[in-house]
Order: C-alpha cells, then sequence, then structure tokens
C-alpha cells in the first residue's frame, strides 16, 4: 500500500478550519459523488462507540455512520476488577448498542473487520461483505503478543486466563479465584510497558486480595513483574499493607521477575529458573495494536499505530484515525478514559473534514480511579495537548498516601459517577 | 389537622383523576396557606438558628426569601403543598417531572424522604445531595423552610447562591459572552465524568446550570479557591472566553440518555 | 501472619576474585512493638534481628537489624569469591525461626 504524506491529514484540517466560517454544518459534503460521506468505525469500545455516537449526533445526521463490533454486548474493562472484587455484578459491566442505533441513527454491524484496502476505501468482513468509507477510525484495543511468556498462548487461556479482555474470561477468573484451595497461591504474571490500564492489573491484586481476605484468608498472592516500577505503586503498596498485610508478594526484575515462564500442565510459574507452583494463574501478556491495524498497514515496529496528535489520523495514511490502545500517541496512558477523550478530538476532526463544521484545537485528558479496599479509592490524572511530535502531558495529579478515609470515600464515590457518565457519553 | 390531611389526601386523588394542572395548583397553595394558618406564631422565625444553619448545605444551589429566583435548583418558596418538577420556569430533570406527573407532591413527609435520601424518591433527579441522615435535623430544617411556604409579609429577602466577591473574582467575567458551538465541542472534556441528567451522586450534574453559578465554579477552581485536583486540572487550562462558551453550552444543555 | 518467603538474586555467571552483586529480600511484616492494632493494643515486637551470609562456612556479611527497619527487609552488597563453594544466607526472627537459603556457587 502507498505512503501517503504525514502532513496531509493536517493541511486539510487547517483549511477546512479557514473556510468553516463561511459553511454551515450542513454545507455540501466535502466528497462528492454521494449523497452522505461514509464513516466506517471498526471496534465498539470507549474509543470506537465514543467517536461513532460523537460524529453521528454532532452531524445531525450528515454523516453515515457504521459501528462494526463482532459482539451484540460489550464488557468494559474498567470496573471489571471491581467485578472480581465483588463489589459490583457483571450486568452492571455489560453495554448494548441499541441506543446509538435508535438515537443517533448509527448502523451497527456485529461482525469481524478482517481486511481493509486503503486504495479502495473499504472494509472486509468476515461475513463475506464489504464496506465502503470516506474515513475509516480504527478502535480495536489490543491484542496479546505472541510468545511474551513463554509457555502461555490463547491456547491456555482457559487455565490459566488473562481476563484482560473483559468478558467471559473475567467470568472465568473469578470462578478460579472462588475455587482455590485454602491457603492456595493465587498468581499474577504481570504485562511489560506499554499495555492497557497501568494500574488495571494491581487494582486486580487489590480486589482479588479483597475478595481472598474473606473466602480464604490464609491464601498468598504473588505477582511476577518485569517492571521495576509500575502506576500508583506507593499508593497500592500502602493500601496492601493497610488492608491485606502479608498477603501479597511481588517478585519484581531485581528477583528475576523479568524472566518468567509458565507451566500450564503443572500450573507452575518458572521464576528465573525456579519453578513455583500456583492455584490461580493469571498470564497478561506483552501487548501491541488490536490485529485489524496490523492488517490495515497502520501500525509500525513497536506493533502499535503511530497518530497525527491533532486529529488522531495515521500517520501512515490521512483517511484512517486510530485510537485509544491501539494508538502510538505519545504521554496518554491506554485508558478508556483517554480512548473516549481521543474519539472526541477524532469526531471533531472527521466532522470538519466531511462536512466543513467548525475544527477547533485538540485537547485530552485523562483520570483513572483504583479502588484498593472497601471505599478505599485513589485517582491519578492528567491534562494533556497536541504538538506535532507527540500528545504531550501538560500537568497532573495524583492521590497520596495518609488521606483521611471521607476522602478515600469521596473518590470511590466519583468513581462510581465517572462508570454511569462515561458508559453514557459512549452508549447513550 | 386531621381534616385538613383528609382534604389534602382527597383534593389529590380529585386533582390526579381530572389531570389539571393549574387547579391542582391552585388547590395545593391554598391547602398550604391554610395549614400555615392553624400553625402557632411561635412555630417558625426566619432567623431561627439550627434550621437556617442547616439551610447553608442547600444555599449553593436553592434560594429562598423575597425575590428568590430559579439557580442550580429551582426557588424554594412556596415548596409545600406543590407538586415535584411544576414550576413552569425552571428547566427540572425529566426525573423530576416524571415524579411530579406521577402524583409526587411535596409535603412535610415526602420532603422528609427526599431529604433523607433524594435518590431513593426521585432515581435520577439531577439535585447532588447524598442526603440528611438525623430525623431532627430533617425536621429543622422542614420546619424553617415552611415558613417561605404561604402569604406571608415578613420572610427576609433571598440571600445570593454565590458571588464573584466571595473568590475575589472580577465581575466583568460575568459579562464575557461564550461561544455555545465552541462550549459543545469543549464539553466532552466534561461529560465523560459529569453525565448529563441524574447523574450518580459522586459527581454533580452540571447540566442547566444558570451561567453565572458555572463561570464563578470554574474560576474558583481555576484559581485554586475551589480545591479538587480533577477539576483544577481541567478548569486550569480553560481561558476565560472558553469557560463563557462551557457556561453558554451547559445552561442551554439538554438531558441526556 | 503469612510465612515470611527469602529471596535472593546472584549473577549467572561470577568469576573468582572479581567482586559481584548480590541482591537479598525477606518477607515479612517487621513489627516494632511500638504499634497498636485497631483495638489499641500493642502489636508485640517482631523482627528479623539478625541477617548473615557463609561461604563456604565462614561469615562473608553480617548485619544485625533493629526495630524500625520496614517490612521486608532488602539487602544489596558486593563480594567476591576465590573459587567455587557454597553460599549459605541466614535470617534470624525474633520468634525463633530461621529462614534460610543455599546456593552452589560455580566459578569461570
Amino acid at each position: 500500500m502507498k505512503q501517503r504524506n504525514d502532513t496531509g491529514g493536517l493541511s486539510r484540517r487547517r483549511f477546512l478550519a479557514a473556510t468553516a466560517a463561511t459553511s454551515t454544518a450542513l454545507a455540501a459534503p466535502a466528497v462528492l459523488g454521494q449523497a452522505r460521506p461514509r464513516v466506517v468505525v471498526v471496534g465498539g469500545g470507549a474509543g470506537g462507540a465514543t467517536a461513532a455516537r460523537y460524529i453521528a449526533k454532532d452531524s445531525k445526521g450528515a454523516v453515515d455512520v457504521t459501528l462494526v463490533d463482532p459482539s451484540r454486548a460489550y464488557y468494559s474493562c474498567f470496573f471489571s476488577n471491581l467485578y472480581l472484587g465483588g463489589f459490583r455484578d457483571f450486568a452492571s459491566i455489560g453495554h448494548t448498542y441499541g441506543a446509538l442505533a435508535a438515537n443517533h441513527g448509527i448502523n451497527v454491524v456485529h461482525d469481524w473487520a478482517v481486511a481493509v484496502d486503503r486504495e479502495k476505501r473499504t472494509v472486509g468482513l468476515a461475513g463475506g461483505g464489504s464496506l465502503g468509507y470516506d474515513r475509516l477510525v480504527l478502535s480495536p484495543g489490543i491484542d496479546f503478543r505472541p510468545g511474551s511468556v513463554p509457555g502461555w498462548d490463547l491456547a491456555q487461556q482457559n487455565r490459566m486466563p488473562h481476563a484482560y479482555k473483559a468478558g467471559s474470561q473475567t467470568q472465568l477468573l473469578k470462578a478460579q479465584v472462588a475455587a482455590m484451595r485454602q491457603g492456595g497461591v493465587y498468581c499474577m504474571v504481570a504485562p511489560p510497558n506499554p499495555f492497557r490500564c497501568p494500574p488495571g492489573p494491581y487494582e486486580r491484586i487489590s480486589m482479588v486480595a479483597h475478595a481472598l481476605k474473606q473466602s480464604n484468608p490464609k491464601a498468598k498472592i504473588l505477582i511476577v513483574d518485569p517492571k521495576a516500577k509500575f502506576s500508583k505503586q506507593g499508593l497500592f503498596e500502602d493500601g496492601w499493607q493497610r488492608h491485606y498485610p502479608g498477603m501479597v508478594e511481588r517478585v519484581g526484575p531485581d528477583f528475576g521477575g523479568d524472566k518468567v515462564e509458565v507451566r500450564p500442565a503443572s500450573m507452575e510459574v518458572v521464576v528465573d529458573g525456579e519453578a513455583t507452583k500456583v492455584d490461580v494463574c493469571n498470564v497478561i501478556p506483552a501487548q501491541q495494536a488490536g490485529r485489524i491495524a496490523a492488517i490495515a498497514g497502520v501500525t509500525d515496529k513497536s506493533g502499535w499505530a503511530p497518530v497525527v496528535p491533532h486529529t488522531m489520523q495515521s500517520r501512515a495514511d490521512a483517511n484512517i484515525h486510530v485510537l485509544g490502545d491501539a494508538s502510538l500517541q505519545g504521554d496518554m496512558p491506554k485508558s478508556g478514559f483517554s480512548a473516549n477523550s481521543q474519539a472526541k478530538v477524532c469526531a471533531m476532526a472527521v466532522r470538519g473534514a466531511l462536512t466543513g463544521s467548525k475544527v477547533f484545537p485538540a485537547r485530552f485528558s485523562n483520570t483513572c480511579w483504583s479502588l484498593i479496599g472497601t471505599d478505599d479509592g485513589v485517582k491519578v490524572g492528567a491534562a494533556y495537548k497536541a504538538t506535532d511530535a507527540k500528545i504531550a502531558k501538560t500537568s497532573g495529579f495524583i492521590s497520596k498516601t495518609g488521606e483521611d478515609a471521607e476522602l478515600r470515600k469521596a473518590t470511590y464515590k466519583e468513581s462510581i459517577g465517572w462508570y454511569a457518565a462515561i458508559s453514557a457519553d459512549m452508549f447513550g | 389537622m386531621f381534616l385538613l390531611f383528609r382534604r389534602h389526601e382527597k383534593t389529590r386523588g380529585w386533582s390526579a383523576f381530572a389531570d389539571h394542572d393549574g387547579l391542582k395548583k391552585a388547590v395545593s397553595t391554598l391547602l398550604a396557606a391554610a395549614l400555615l394558618a392553624f400553625l402557632p406564631a411561635a412555630a417558625w422565625s426566619a432567623d431561627a438558628g439550627r434550621g437556617k444553619a442547616l439551610y447553608g448545605q442547600c444555599k449553593r444551589c436553592h434560594q429562598v426569601g423575597g425575590g428568590a429566583k430559579h439557580r442550580i435548583g429551582p426557588h424554594l418558596n412556596d415548596l409545600f403543598g406543590r407538586a415535584a418538577g411544576s414550576l413552569a420556569d425552571y428547566r427540572y430533570s425529566r426525573a423530576m417531572k416524571g415524579a411530579g406527573s406521577g402524583g409526587l407532591v411535596w409535603t412535610e413527609a415526602t420532603l422528609d424522604a427526599f431529604i433523607a435520601a433524594p435518590r431513593a424518591v426521585v432515581a435520577r433527579s439531577r439535585m447532588s445531595f447524598a442526603g440528611l441522615e438525623k430525623a431532627e435535623e430533617r425536621a429543622e430544617l422542614l420546619a424553617w423552610l415552611r415558613g417561605f411556604s404561604g402569604a406571608r409579609s415578613d420572610v427576609p429577602a433571598a440571600e445570593p447562591t454565590v458571588t464573584p466577591e466571595e473568590y475575589g473574582l472580577d465581575p466583568k467575567l460575568l459579562a464575557i459572552e461564550g461561544d455555545p458551538e465552541y462550549g459543545a465541542y469543549l464539553a466532552g472534556e466534561c461529560t465523560t465524568c459529569h453525565k448529563p441528567g441524574g447523574g450518580e451522586e459522586g459527581i454533580p450534574s452540571i447540566t442547566g446550570w444558570p451561567p453565572e453559578e458555572f463561570v464563578i465554579a470554574l474560576h474558583a477552581y481555576k484559581r485554586g479557591k475551589r480545591v479538587h485536583p480533577a477539576m483544577q486540572l481541567v478548569a486550569g487550562r480553560l481561558s476565560d472566553e472558553e469557560i463563557a462558551a462551557l457556561a453558554a453550552h451547559f445552561h442551554r444543555a439538554e438531558d441526556g440518555p | 501472619m503469612a510465612t515470611p518467603r527469602p529471596r535472593i538474586k546472584l549473577p549467572r555467571k561470577i568469576a573468582a576474585g572479581d567482586p559481584f552483586t548480590v541482591k537479598t529480600r525477606i518477607t515479612h511484616p517487621m513489627h516494632t512493638g511500638l504499634r497498636h492494632d485497631g483495638k489499641g493494643r500493642i502489636v508485640p515486637r517482631r523482627i528479623v534481628n539478625r541477617f548473615s551470609v557463609r561461604f563456604e562456612g565462614e561469615e562473608a556479611f553480617s548485619v544485625d537489624l533493629h526495630p524500625a527497619v520496614s517490612a521486608d527487609p532488602y539487602f544489596q552488597f558486593t563480594m567476591a569469591v576465590p573459587g567455587p563453594g557454597l553460599l549459605e544466607f541466614r535470617w534470624e526472627d525474633d520468634d525463633g525461626s530461621v529462614y534460610g537459603l543455599r546456593r552452589r556457587i560455580a566459578v569461570e
């Protein structure tokens, strides 16, 4: 496939911004020869659902939006740890696409996108059909990097679940934790950077510890971690000491956490040559952009898809935007909040390009809440701006150790409010 | 009293059947006035300490007293006997309007339940208040509020919910004309957490706020005079014009899904 | 309390006479004896009070620990060995328990 000029999208954006004053939102579509410009969005998570919704909603029907996702029900990764901890039921993290179709006229197609023809601008579906687009938005999330944890592959996911794409895997992990023998060992093989939801594995440890403290208080938790440091480390370690003393041990690269192998048949974890028998093994492998991004040819050798920060356009193809976890954008963590934030910038840029609506400067933000124990919530957040090179962090904040219980409870309640809001922002 | 309550119950049944809002309101107001007439004079005074002090938790959003206006929440004059969500010139949440047309009328009993746990009574109300736990505090607050229902000549003038001076802000900030289209784009950053329409109690609704309240709140965060790390971060990078644009947007914004 | 779990980390290759880095850590609460529990009772002192390393039976490194050393004590030090031999690590607990690990060192 032909590489397009990196700056093509940018100059077009600026041109449209300059002409916006003389055009209206429903001006003649920039793409000639058809009734309405077409946008295809692949992936119905925090990035894709938000982008589809905002493009359809704000263009008031001037853009034809099709959302492609194989699942009829979406289970959010965010808050799936709270389900593991017993703070949410499974149904409460499930969402459907009905309102996107009913309220905003989005065509929702339940199928796998398996091919992208960038010359003809079509997306091929596993079911055989093909969808034409003027702009393609890829928000496919993550896939696992084969071979990153020796001994583990997807065929082992029922014995050693990853539970890092929410759904039946999350239910399986919860069932395994509940069925663990008294005094057994729960092991997590944590992923190397960069990966989806930086505090996610450690919130999961907190939630599993919370569940075990009630059902299996002598159980132990072992984290085998290739990283020297992790997100909110001080807050998590302080919380583990307070809520679950003596339960959690983390083996970092200092003690061989970066040299791990698993043996699913015998339920063994081998750390730096030393085998340990465990009862539950949660393997979270190294990650890369969801497969369709590589199929479309927009990923680089890092496995992620580089984007132009101002518009979230792929650096390889100005007709394709990549959002969320799959994108290589700079400083933003891979989170649902980030994807939702990027989707709104993308939606504005897409509408601007296709309908001539006003284009405003990109701005991004992110906050990640984590629950450590009952009513003990913490958060980390930052604001970002688009530079030509990357999405760059401008300022941030993080919870502190030693905060009083009221503040931690308020932080937890905030996270519940956020979950309700972002769900409505994606699917409402 | 017994007679009054019986008549009240009867009236509600009848007016609901007739589905005639104006008449219902008129009757309710009359009843509230009649109720007050039965109260001993000592039962209420405008500066009765506890009730007024407890109202401090409400006054950021609600005005009450002479000349009270709708702010973030509706004014609370003549609240007793009023059907929920029934003032024509205030934009209620769908949930509150629905509760009113479903027959919810504000009485001692219904207000007591609502103030104790607002979302237990109107699940998706936009009112962001966790609830007043203690029954005697609710009684004191309601006793004081009741003084503003019915025809009286001695009610004090309503106090403002918030003023720019409280935070040392230049009142000129309130005069900036915001661009609602820009506001609509910027609002995307807000709606990730602030659910349009009734939110969860952890994060308040900002839909339909009067622009003055909105502008003052964001400038107070921007200058670190209201404390919340995420809000200070967001407000900190908004220009005066951007704050005005957001205020213009949210003033007109609709309840979401 | 969970049983303390010691860990050590040695380089893969060790040459006779060349200094190498040893890292050790044991999971241990290191109760100072000054802290109160949730019910206001003193949590009795319980710490690892001595950590020592022997090479071929001869003490190569040792340290006495006192209250106020934080939980999960971690030590990193350098040493050199003249040739192959047995390296023994020993953590002594206030409650009388002794936790040990051994590594046979092959030199190049």
